[in-house]
């Protein structure tokens, strides 16, 4: 008993390690520069993959591992290096949720590169034979891996202390933690630092990454499921905290391996995010952090500029025109008997409207919710769980879907918006992931398996009046439309709807209110608005369309899995509204429409078309942070002598307009 | 400098608007404002003043809901208001001016007074009516945002964005702006900051002749001016009320003095 | 006074954002002098010292030391260049050791210019070498002042700008301030001071500067500027 006990600790210990080489690196990094980074996790991936690599070429002994574990850490600094230098670098002195989005982009694309380069297997690291047994100690057996893994993490962790404490260059690192003017002042060139302390946390998460990889089977996934509770350790620890970082690692690591999975496995993966959510309502700053004044915090979002050229009436025509041809998508894809483009532009629909949604809190209150997953989830297991077990009324599941998600919109909003900024992104993110590992545990959920709606019989109407969109057909010339088609319909209806009714709000008090607040929170304040208040109103407002969102994705699979709260999906649906611009309602519908129509385009020539948009998606960020909507502005001046210099992400207007074409 | 010739035309009754009892601000061990108790009157132009660091700004924050306070309380037309947020101390009568970069940039200038317009006059919309009801179907702020304009003299630029409007114009519009949150009491930070002499004298005709109605509490580092438009003046030093008085007693007092010129021992 | 000035700031105009703070504002400083810069709250004394060291840049005229043109420096290369900046809020580390905010300042600074080892300037101030060990944060404002200086000194400069040394500091700490400063320029380093405090400046200054509204109103030395009781009620006093 007492042998499993200290084996468990042990392996707490092991795992709490590997997180405390993580959440440093990450933790330095924020400390320095205010940034972010979320591509931590696909750091050490990529540190990983290296390893085996290397071990490869080198044959498998204890000589090509510790090669291996000596030379991959270091590639990945250069990368890192490298990373800050072309990507980070030029957003200094933007709002620093930029950099969560920068490092978004840098996620999909490390990702793929390494499902490019070395698939989609899982491995494990080739150990050398004499980490392989077990080494006897008061009569347990202890793997000799554990104790090597507990061994050098420590010693790691040490000698990242010692140069954060002893050396010269980290004297200057947490003095620029403390006051970067003043080091400035002294005639430091502290900017010249911060490639460093970037390239040498991406070699600890490398680090972190190789010795994890010989331990457990590790895949390209391994980088998101690690990067989520190291982000809670960095929160816990305080952010910038080195001290944190290492007393929350060992916390959480002991914490999930020594009691949660052996004791109460059904919360194992819900604790960290109830914690990570309490410690920023009660105490922001963490175990050990110091209170930072958010340096750029009131650099504002850029929001996406109407293209100047256009009249008003003109716009609105445009948009008449896009519905109508919209529209047609189904009559032509009769004509030419091709179903896809219907199911497809469906999918795209369904996006437009989730994308929507963000952009109304995002767009026009500043707050970034890196969790808005969690709505889509909510709508999406709101109307198949409400169409099994409730109505068979797909009208009443939809509404059910719309204010569960409102009104967990309005808890989440009433706990979350006094906290602003970066850390109101992490706390949306941790109900979001939340939400997600509790489906997986759920039995009414049907856990990692999902619910489909195969089988179940249910009508589009109110009341018993109505009937299922197969039992309707209508005739438009030689085509038929029914089912799938009519569905199409049905989500175009309710985005014009939702884009109707969310331009009418933001023309009414309520809208000119947030409008103001995005202009300045402070004055808008002193003019009497409680401010938290309507940016409470507006969570719940973009919470409900988003459920929408997602009770029409679960209708379109007929089918939904916790994938659909991941946080990659709030990932996604943040680089639409990136893409198409933020802060103008149709700039996201064609942000939806662009990605989507990218991924078609991309998926002609290669399976990994993450790594085009996470592309694109840097550029973006870095070059055109207004979006698609702002390159009309953008080209003006050029227009009358010709085509512009067009940059690279120009080509893209026409892309936007694929579902439409076709 | 002679307290008769003082431009304006306000008239107090005696009545106390707002009082402060006791209020203590600390952060840390540092006491910002320490124990200091003051009234003033409706209708009065009440300047405060003192060297850097005294605790002007603090106490300005204090009274409107900015920061919270340590120790204390503060009373506000005979209600007490301590604990009360910033907007709600807006909304009894409570203003604050900023400097003008502060408008509204991205909104037209009509937006901007509508939105202040539209703060005052909440009873007029419900919450249904807030989300729906298209801003410019509410006859009274429409016709009251009118007004203000007209009064400040920019109904010709109204459609402008602020950020285009030339420097004098958006101290209108600054003015203007707190003018529409109907506040029976303006608190003002040095609003003068960074002007040039006939700027700051512009500045304050226009207060004078915009706010002529309401109560006024000034910070402001230039000493003649103050001398010259103030009923009363409060001095503060080192978080304390130094001295209070009308301008002739404050210039008149040696303690005074001694603290502009650097309390240093003689 | 007629040598090439070791500073010179010719009409220099700044300010944040829309706000402009300088009008024309020019000042000199002669090698080896201490000047003072006098005016009340918000006449522009910080922001003129930003301007000189590079934390804002000037939105016109220029700014010269020893005959090279430093306005568009930012601040570490004005420092590397020999002035050094000891800001009001003194600016202190509050985690590193006295010794550690000395270490790094010794990092710093101007390589060019002779500079005070740690050692040297732990003997000349001997509170911060009783506490060489402890946090920034646990220093006495006194204290503070003294190692902001001390790290001035460290990093080595020729010109110091010092932004309201005795500010919030009780009266006998004020005259030690005052004690150090005159130290200091017998050792040869020139001194910018900037102060509300006009006393101060008239025990220390060779030259003053009086600035209002951000422009430059008088310039005097310290006799002179005693005598001129209108011109100190004026900017200064609160008798009309």
């Amino acid at each position: 008993m007492l042998g499993t006990a200290i084996q468990q600790l042990l392996d707490g210990i092991t795992l709490g390690l590997v997180y405390v080489l993580l959440a440093a690196g990450l933790s330095v990094i924020f400390g320095v520069m205010n940034v972010i980074n979320f591509a931590h996790g696909e750091l050490a991936v990529l540190g990983a993959y290296l390893a085996v690599a290397i071990t490869i070429q080198t044959g498998i002994g204890s000589t090509a591992f510790v090669a291996a574990l000596v030379i991959a850490p270091f590639l990945v600094g250069i990368i890192g290096v490298a990373l800050e230098r072309y990507t980070v670098q030029p957003l200094y002195g933007r709002n620093p949720l930029y950099h969560i989005l920068l490092t978004f982009g840098l996620v999909l694309v490390i990702n793929d590169l390494v499902y490019l380069i070395w698939g989609t297997g899982s491995f494990r690291l080739p150990r050398p034979e004499v980490l392989t047994g077990t080494i006897g100690a008061f009569g347990l057996g202890v793997s000799s891996y554990n104790v090597f893994m507990i061994v050098s993490g420590t010693l790691m962790a040490f000698a990242v202390w010692a140069l954060l404490e002893y050396t010269k260059y980290g004297l200057i690192i947490r003095a620029g933690s403390q006051d970067r003017q003043m080091v400035r002042n002294l005639g430091i060139e502290i900017d010249r630092y911060y490639s460093l302390v970037f390239g040498v946390g991406a070699g600890l998460a490398a680090f972190a990454g190789i010795i994890l990889a010989g331990n457990r089977q590790a895949n390209p996934e391994l980088g998101m499921s690690i990067i989520i509770p190291a982000f809670v350790i960095v929160v816990l620890g305080g952010l910038g905290s080195f001290k944190g970082a290492v007393v929350g690692g060992l916390l959480v690591g002991i914490l999930q391996e020594s009691i949660l999975r052996p004791w109460v496995p059904w919360l194992e993966g819900m604790v960290i995010f109830v914690l990570m959510i309490a410690i920023l309502l009660i105490r922001p700053h963490g175990l050990f952090g110091t209170e930072l004044a958010e340096e750029g915090g009131s650099e504002r979002l850029l929001a996406g500029r109407a293209g100047g050229l256009l009249e008003r009436g003109t716009r609105l025509k445009l948009g008449l025109v896009m519905v109508g041809v919209l529209a047609l998508v189904p009559i032509v894809a009769g004509l030419l008997g091709n179903q896809f483009w219907v199911t497809f532009g469906s999918r795209v629909l369904v996006w437009a409207l989730f994308a929507l949604s963000l952009d109304f809190v995002m767009g026009y209150t500043g707050l970034v919710s890196l969790g808005h997953a969690l709505f889509l989830g909510l709508g999406a297991y709101a109307v198949v769980l409400g169409l099994i077990h409730v109505t068979s009324s797909v009208f009443v599941a939809l509404a059910m879907a719309i204010a569960l998600s409102a009104a967990i919109a309005w808890i989440v909003g009433f706990l979350s918006i006094r906290v602003a900024g970066v850390y109101f992104a992490m706390i949306t993110l941790a109900f979001a992931e939340l939400y997600y590992n509790l489906l997986y545990r759920l039995e009414i959920t049907g856990g990692s398996e999902g619910i489909g709606l195969i089988g179940h019989d249910y009508y589009y109407g109110i009341a018993g009046l109505g009937a299922s969109l197969d039992d309707i057909a209508f005739f438009v010339g030689p085509v038929v439309l029914t089912g799938h088609s009519l569905f199409y319909y049905v989500v175009l209806g309710a985005l014009v709807a939702s884009y109707f009714v969310t331009r009418r709000m933001l023309q009414s008090p309520f809208g000119s209110v947030l409008k103001s607040i995005r202009e300045n929170e402070e004055r808008a304040t002193f003019l009497g608005y409680n401010t938290v208040v309507y940016k409470r109103r507006a969570f719940v407002v973009s919470g409900a369309f988003a459920g929408l969102a997602g009770g029409l994705f679960a209708l379109n699979n007929a089918f939904v899995s916790p994938s659909a709260a991941e946080w990659l999906k709030s990932g996604e649906v943040i680089v639409m509204v990136i893409l198409g611009g933020m802060g103008t309602l149709y700039g996201p519908i064609i942000g939806a429409g662009a990605f989507f129509g990218l991924e078609q385009l991309l998926t002609h020539y290669t399976g990994r078309w993450r790594l085009v948009l996470g592309t694109i998606f840097v550029l973006f960020v870095i070059f055109l942070p207004r979006g698609l909507v702002s390159v009309p502005t953008l080209l003006a001046p050029y227009l009358p002598g010709g085509p512009g210099p067009a940059a690279d992400p120009g080509q893209l207007p026409e892309d936007a307009g694929t579902e439409g074409d076709d | 400098m002679a307290a008769e010739t003082r431009p304006h035309d306000r008239r107090t009754d005696g009545e106390t608007i707002l009082e402060l009892d006791g209020l203590t601000k600390t952060f840390g061990a540092f006491a910002a404002i320490d124990d200091v108790s003051m009234t003033v009157e409706r209708g009065e132009f009440r300047s405060v003043i003192g060297p850097n660091g005294a605790g002007k700004t603090t106490l300005f924050n204090l009274i409107s809901g900015a920061l919270s306070v340590t120790e204390g309380t503060v009373y506000f037309d005979g209600e007490e208001i301590t604990d009360r947020s910033p907007p709600e101390r807006v909304a009894r009568g409570i203003g604050r001016s900023f400097q003008i970069s502060n408008v509204f940039g991205g909104l037209s200038v009509r937006e901007n007074i509508r939105l202040a317009a539209q703060a005052d006059r909440r009873s007029e919309y419900n919450l249904l009516e807030s989300f729906f009801k298209p801003t410019n179907r509410y006859e009274e702020i429409n016709a009251e945002t009118g007004r203000i304009l007209e009064r400040i003299d920019l109904t010709h630029v109204a459609e402008e964005e602020a950020d285009a409007l030339a420097y004098g114009d958006r101290r209108r519009l600054e003015i203007g702006v707190v003018l529409a949150t109907d506040p029976d009491l303006v608190l003002f930070d040095e609003p003068t900051a960074g002007m040039s002499v006939e700027e700051t004298r512009e500045t304050i005709d226009l207060i004078e002749e915009v706010l002529v109605d309401q109560t006024l509490l000034l910070i402001e580092h230039d000493i003649e001016l103050v001398m010259e438009l103030s009923d009363r003046i409060t001095v503060l030093n080192r978080g304390e009320i130094l001295a209070e008085g009308t301008p002739e007693e404050i210039a008149e007092n040696r303690d005074v003095q001694d603290a502009y010129l650097g309390g240093m021992t003689e | 006074m007629s040598a090439e000035p070791l500073l010179d700031v010719e009409n220099v105009e700044a300010g944040y954002g829309e706000t402009k703070v300088l009008r024309e504002l020019s000042l000199s400083v002669q090698e080896g002098e201490i000047v003072s810069l006098v005016g009340r709250n918000g006449a522009g004394k910080t922001t003129t010292l930003r301007s000189i060291v590079g934390i804002i840049s000037p939105t016109s005229g220029t700014i010269t030391y020893r005959g090279t043109d430093i306005a568009d420096l930012d601040a570490t290369e004005t420092v590397q260049q020999g002035l050094a900046f000891v800001p009001e809020e003194r600016q202190i580390f509050p985690e590193l050791t006295v010794k550690e905010n000395l270490e790094l300042a010794d990092y710093g600074g101007a390589p060019d210019v002779d500079s005070f080892s740690i050692g040297e300037v732990l003997e000349m101030f001997e509170n911060l070498k009783e506490r060489a060990s402890n946090p920034g944060s646990s220093l006495s404002g006194g204290e503070q002042q003294m190692l902001a200086i001390a790290r001035a000194l460290v990093g080595g400069a020729d010109l110091i700008l010092l932004d309201e040394p005795t500010e919030g500091l009780a009266p006998y700490i004020v005259q030690d301030v005052m004690d150090i400063v005159e130290e200091l320029n017998e050792r040869g380093i020139t001194i910018l001071l900037v102060e509300q405090n006009v006393h101060v400046c008239l025990e220390l200054a060779d030259r003053n500067y009086l600035i209002d509204q951000g422009e430059i109103v008088y310039e005097g030395t310290s006799a002179e500027l005693e005598a001129n009781e209108e011109i100190l009620d004026k900017y200064l006093g609160v008798t009309a």
